[in-house]
């Protein structure tokens, strides 16, 4: 049996493809500018606002309020960065610890607490419906337009952010747009997909970008189509495999990024040219 | 004092959140001149530049910079983000393409580029990636991505740090080519013979204060004894001017 021929597994799919595209695509920036830890912490700031939303019986409203947990989160995290006693790290792990266990403990007074508790962390995406579809295609045309408009603008920044600021670029206004849009599709992503599979999303299909490709515009050929390649193989296999299609994809994955790592030093192995230092052999056979 | 200046401090307190780093800070700099900043880690050298680029407001006294005149800065090399895969020529155009929507830059501006990258000699690794060159290659990146916007006043912080001997040396020999009447040329070191031997004016950070003083002037006292702590030896051999902590006990 065909599982695409399914309508709830295409419906699950459209969803998946345009959620899993667009994390992937900001993800690849976050990935640059080393914040995978806080994209984990606002992970569960959006979760636990998504659990608080949907305990009090709100469905838009709980994206919303999502929105202000993490907005409220971000905005921790840039005031607390620049207290000098403590890493940044600290406040981004506090965040990730709070939010977490909150979550955990609202659920816990759910009437169907472990069933909503294994829906917003590793998702369930095969319950999708239409609006979830229209809701990641706003997310993907959004984010993919502010994106592609500014394209060398978001690299300089995540470059050499002093030498953009010194330049002339208002680097503090651009941060807040990246990051209030990294906001938004954070919680509508983690309402979609559930925290497991949204984070996957945002982090693997770059790092495997960054880890196997060698040029900027194949990198951003590279890493949406291995996140379309990935959720197309993942939803067929899960299917006949019988495994939950959400995690299964996340491990998936996972796997991709350690093939391209082996892959990456089988090739740098193979290109690694001879020391002049051993024995003065590069070039001997000139 | 300069009557030409383009960059005016006077009597300026300068620092963050109300507390003050450098006091009573009084100078003038005119264009085309190239200034040594010199001093120990945490004297102010980076507040005094984040203030003159405008980053942060002076907490009293008067700071004046003309903000008509176009800066770029060549950043120390750690801080710069070596995960994309960007060439250097990638890299150098960066500047450029970021002005506008999509990237787009005009014929004058690709010539700029182009330009900036034969000035400092770095076209023949044009598409090399700019994570697989060597120090010395990516400080030129660096400097040619500064130089194609064509600036009035170019900052360059620590340039030579993390250089070998031969590197170094050619990245000061373009630095030297820089000279000019419309440039104006800060170089932060704490490699005392760049700004003894490559600059006309030296700002020294001690203790809160700023002081101007001419590369003999430095020589010729016992101020950098003063201001690191330490007996300093000088030299000046045929022109060329050393100095340096004594080792210990001498």
């Amino acid at each position: 049996m065909n599982p695409f021929s399914l309508p709830f597994m295409q419906t699950a799919l459209a969803a998946s493809l345009l959620a899993g595209t667009t994390l992937s695509l900001l993800g690849t920036f976050i990935l640059a500018r080393r914040q995978v830890f806080s994209g984990l912490a606002v992970s569960q700031l959006a979760a636990l606002g998504t659990v608080v939303g949907v305990l009090v019986g709100l469905h838009y409203g709980a994206s919303l309020l999502a929105l202000a947990f993490v907005g409220a989160g971000m905005f921790f995290i840039a005031r607390f960065s620049k207290i000098r006693e403590a890493p940044s790290e600290t406040w981004v792990a506090g965040l990730y610890v709070l939010g977490a266990g909150l979550a955990v403990m609202v659920l816990s007074k759910a009437p169907r607490g472990e069933s909503e508790t294994m829906g917003v962390f590793f998702g369930n995406i095969l319950t999708l419906t239409n609006r979830e579809i229209w809701e990641s295609l706003v997310m993907t045309v959004l984010s993919a337009g502010i994106l592609w408009v500014w394209f060398p603008r978001w690299v300089w920044l995540s470059f050499d952010p002093i030498s953009a600021e010194v330049s002339g670029l208002r680097v503090d206004g651009w941060n807040l747009l990246f990051y209030s849009l990294f906001a938004v599709v954070m919680t509508f992503s983690i309402h979609i997909l559930g925290v497991l599979l949204a984070f996957a999303y945002l982090f693997l299909p770059a790092a495997a970008g960054f880890l196997g490709v060698r040029r900027m515009r194949t990198l951003f050929v590279f890493v949406p189509s291995a996140a379309v390649g990935l959720t197309v193989a993942g939803f067929w296999l899960s299917f006949r495999w019988d495994f939950p299609t959400g995690p299964f994809l996340a491990v998936l994955m996972a796997i991709f990024v350690v093939l391209m790592r082996v892959e990456a030093s089988l090739i740098r192995k193979k290109s690694r040219p001879t020391a002049v230092l051993d024995g003065g052999k590069e070039g001997s056979s000139g | 004092m300069n009557e030409s200046a383009h960059i005016r401090f006077e009597g300026a307190d300068l620092g963050y959140n109300k507390t003050a780093v450098l006091k009573d800070v009084t100078c003038r700099i005119g264009q085309g001149e190239v200034i040594g900043m010199v001093g120990p880690n945490g004297s102010g050298k980076t507040t005094f530049l984040r203030t003159l680029l405008g980053l942060v407001p002076p907490l009293g006294g008067t700071v004046k910079v003309d903000r008509s005149r176009r800066f770029a800065y060549v950043p120390q090399l750690e801080e710069v983000n070596l995960f994309w895969p960007l060439t250097v020529r990638e890299t150098v155009c960066l500047a450029q393409r970021s002005k506008r929507a999509f990237g787009r830059v005009s014929e004058e501006e690709c010539a700029r580029v182009d330009n900036a990258m034969r000035k400092v000699g770095i076209s023949p690794i044009a598409d090399m990636l700019f994570r697989e060159t060597s120090g010395g290659q990516r400080q030129k990146t660096m400097l040619a991505q500064a130089l194609s916007q064509e600036p009035d006043v170019l900052l360059l912080d620590e340039p030579t740090r993390g250089l070998d001997v031969v590197a170094e040396r050619d990245f000061l020999k373009i630095v030297e080519g820089l000279r000019s009447k419309k440039l104006t040329l800060f170089i932060v070191s704490h490699t005392l013979h760049i700004p003894l031997n490559y600059t006309e004016k030296i700002l020294l950070f001690h203790a809160g204060r700023v002081v101007e003083a001419t590369p003999d002037e430095l020589l010729s006292t016992k101020v950098l004894d003063t201001i690191y702590g330490v007996p300093f030896f000088h030299h000046n051999d045929s022109g060329i001017r050393w100095a340096g902590p004594k080792r210990g006990g001498e």
